[in-house]
């Protein structure tokens, strides 16, 4: 016998991202889904974004990690709400985690919440957790041929930070190259050069997160 | 098993779900350890079962999904996991049937539409950036086949 079923596969995992970003515009909350590999600057990346929005914004961080609770520990430090989800050998966060990590989260109060998730460049892309954006970190040592191997992760990207720029001449990181991959995958994305621990480029990368914070804002406002 | 694209497929025993908490307030949240493909599977799986022992089947022969290469999910490796997750249950010998779809976009500026590779979006008639996605992301069980009693 045969049985159309018609299903998405992430059909739940689709449904929750759906009622997150609902809730999410209701308390009008601006969700940022971080993407990168273990070790290129994520947490880094998230610590110099705090000092450079924390006077204009209120922010909470979601760590996801396979395990540990190191990196919120390093936000919680900066008197920064940080909530750890260890997914336990998961590759990736799924929308029901974050429902529950915003569980504990005042999101009356909030206006930013950063989601650093699991280091991997392949699974998280495929999972929408009700994020208004994606941005992907790519840093220097990994190489300018990442784009080329991973084109799926430069592909859901609004934005790409090319982290450890300090690094560039250590690492004969080809910048043309790089750039000349990630716009054929995605067009659009503005590419920040950044060093995250340095401090260099923060600015701009923040400013364009300030920006899409504000529209979501004046949207809301619009609407009432 | 691992393939150049960096995911892991190795199932880990699970662990219980705990609750969740600020940082201060310990323990940490724990979610059942299954890999990408697995975990896909995992979703495939029970949505098949369902409708197989809905409609009163002893067997499930065929599995027909419909993946885009625009997903990161590997046809050997959901191969892969569908074995190893379907051994003794009603799926166990099933074959499995996993059509990739080819990415296609769509042109905003002239509106042109095109089938195009994992790594080139740019429109092909107009050279224009601005374009979306129209096929390529769908992961989707199509359909089963299945065996009734006699
Ligand atoms: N040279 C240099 N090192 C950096 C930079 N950003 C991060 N790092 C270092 O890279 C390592 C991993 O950073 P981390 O933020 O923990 O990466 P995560 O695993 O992606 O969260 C740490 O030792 C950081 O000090 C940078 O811009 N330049
Ligand atoms: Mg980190
Ligand atoms: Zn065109």
């Amino acid at each position: 016998m045969h049985i159309d079923l018609e299903q998405p596969i992430l059909a739940k995992n689709d449904e929750l991202a759906a009622q997150n970003r609902a809730m999410f515009a209701d308390k009008g909350v601006f969700v940022l889904n971080i993407l990168a590999s273990p070790g290129s600057g994520k947490t880094s990346t998230i610590l110099a974004t705090i000092e450079a929005l924390r006077d204009e914004f209120n922010i909470a961080v979601i760590e996801g990690d396979i395990a540990s609770s190191v990196d919120s520990e390093k936000i919680k430090a900066q008197g920064i709400a940080a909530v750890q989800i260890n997914t336990g050998g998961a590759c990736h966060l799924e929308s029901n985690m974050i429902r529950r990590a915003v569980e504990v989260l005042d999101l009356d109060s909030l206006d930013l919440i950063l989601l650093e998730n699991v280091g991997n460049l392949v699974c998280p892309t495929d999972f929408d957790l009700g994020e208004n954006a994606k941005v992907m970190i790519l840093s220097v040592p990994e190489g300018d041929d990442k784009p080329l191997k991973y084109p799926g992760v430069f592909q859901v990207a609004e934005a790409v930070v090319l982290n450890k720029v300090d690094t560039m001449a250590v690492f004969n990181f080809n910048e043309d190259a790089f750039t000349d991959a990630v716009r054929k995958l995605n067009p659009r994305a503005p590419i920040f050069r950044m060093s995250a621990t340095a401090g260099t480029g923060v600015d701009e990368w923040a400013e364009w997160l300030a920006q899409r914070i504000h529209a979501l804002q004046r949207g809301e406002a619009a609407k009432e | 098993m691992q393939t150049d694209r960096g995911a892991c497929f190795l199932l880990i025993e699970g662990y219980g779900r705990g609750k969740c908490v600020l940082l201060a307030d310990a323990p940490l949240l724990h979610y059942t350890y299954l890999m990408h493909e697995l975990g896909l599977m995992t979703g495939v799986m029970g949505v098949v079962t369902q409708a197989a022992e809905e409609a009163g089947a002893v067997r499930v022969t065929d599995i027909s999904l419909s993946v885009g290469e625009m997903t990161e999910a590997i046809e050997d490796a959901l191969v892969f996991a569908f074995e190893a997750l379907s051994e003794g249950t009603i799926c166990e010998g099933a074959a499995l049937h996993v059509n990739m779809g080819k990415p296609a976009s769509r042109c905003l500026e002239c509106g042109a539409e095109y089938e195009h590779d994992r790594f080139h979006m740019t429109c092909p008639t107009c050279e224009s950036p601005f374009t979306e996605l129209i096929a390529g992301k769908e992961m989707k069980i199509d359909s089963i086949e299945v065996d009734l009693p006699d």
